[in-house]
């Protein structure tokens, strides 16, 4: 496994995300904002179904349904280019698959609950799974940062990094 | 006393430096400032692009209902954000990014100040499909742009350790 992490590390993309200047910082911004619109877009949904805003029929709401696939896309592709830039950092963490998974059955169960699948008080219940879901990849998000045990998988085979 | 040196004693005396340099003490801040920022985007954000028309049918006054879970977001973030400010302040004030997102954020209120003040009354009373007017459009367009630069800038602020000389007001 770590001479595959190793191998993608040292392709020339690999290498551009990490030293190339904008491209690290422009990443994340897009990850940031398309994480934030997804999570903002579910919180919304959850709301909705518990309640809040009940003038608002939730079938107006999926007007916004592009937004969802629209964030999908541009939060797998960033992320996809951040793990191009650092794989061992990520894959050799358990908090990134709980966030990988997490965020599949969230992104899923917030367009169930647009689509008015359930009734109350299933829906509020759901509503709350939904809720604590997003909350739960936000904050796996963020401790990703803290909790890698490995950098870079060349550092381990060659100090030197090369 | 420097602004710096004022944000580092009110860090210190607060126990909040303490607090946010324990072991889980940032990435625990950071994912509630993240959490606020969600709720205000998810809401704000839904309610501007009403406005600009791409959610035409959804009741604007029902949507508008959501905004004070933005507002709720918006006071978590401004006491994460606070904590974060006076724990590491040379990080900060120094730092073309953070002056960019507190403009941002400035101009974002001014924004707000006006569509309250002169639109909102209007907006409210429209029918479910009818367009909005465009000043309307103009302020949601806006609103949308600041806070979208502001959570930009946020994550930018990370890339910069700033000389002292950047900072303009200090």
């Amino acid at each position: 496994m770590l001479e595959w992490f190793v191998r993608i590390e040292l392709s020339t993309l690999s290498i551009g995300v990490r030293e190339v200047w904008w491209v690290f910082p422009s990443v994340l911004v897009i990850h940031s904002l398309s994480m934030a619109m997804m999570a903002g877009f579910g919180v919304v949904i959850s709301a909705r179904a518990m309640g809040f805003a009940s003038a608002m029929p939730m079938h107006t709401l999926q007007r916004f349904k592009p937004l969802l696939w629209a964030g999908l896309a541009a939060a797998t592709f960033s992320g996809l280019v951040l793990l191009l830039g650092y794989p061992a950092k990520a894959l050799t963490n358990p908090l990134f698959y709980i966030k990988l998974l997490v965020l599949i059955g969230t992104s899923w169960l917030s367009l169930q609950l647009l689509n008015n699948r359930w009734h109350a008080p299933t829906a509020t219940q759901l509503a709350l799974l939904c809720l604590s879901g997003w909350m739960v990849v936000i904050f796996a998000g963020r401790f990703l940062a803290y909790t890698h045990s490995v950098l870079l998988a060349s550092w381990l085979v060659s100090p030197a990094g090369a | 006393m420097s602004m710096v040196e004022t944000l580092t004693t009110i860090g210190h005396h607060s126990g909040i430096f303490v607090f946010m340099n324990t072991q889980w003490g940032w990435p625990l801040i950071e994912s509630l400032h993240f959490a606020g920022l969600t709720l205000l985007l998810g809401t704000v954000g839904l309610f501007d692009l009403r406005l600009l028309g791409l959610g035409k049918g959804i009741p604007i006054k029902a949507l508008h209902s959501l905004v004070p879970l933005g507002v709720a977001g918006f006071v978590l973030n401004s006491l994460t954000g606070f904590m974060f400010v006076v724990s590491d302040p040379g990080q900060y004030v120094y730092n073309p990014a953070f002056q960019t997102k507190m403009l941002a954020m400035i101009l974002a209120g001014i924004n707000m100040l006006v569509f309250y003040a002169v639109l909102a009354g209007r907006i409210r009373t429209l029918p479910d499909t009818m367009s909005v007017p465009m000043p309307a459009r103009v302020i949601a367009l806006i609103s949308l742009g600041c806070w979208c630069s502001v959570i930009a800038a946020g994550r930018l602020i990370t890339f910069y350790r700033p000389p002292e000389f950047w900072c303009f007001w200090c």
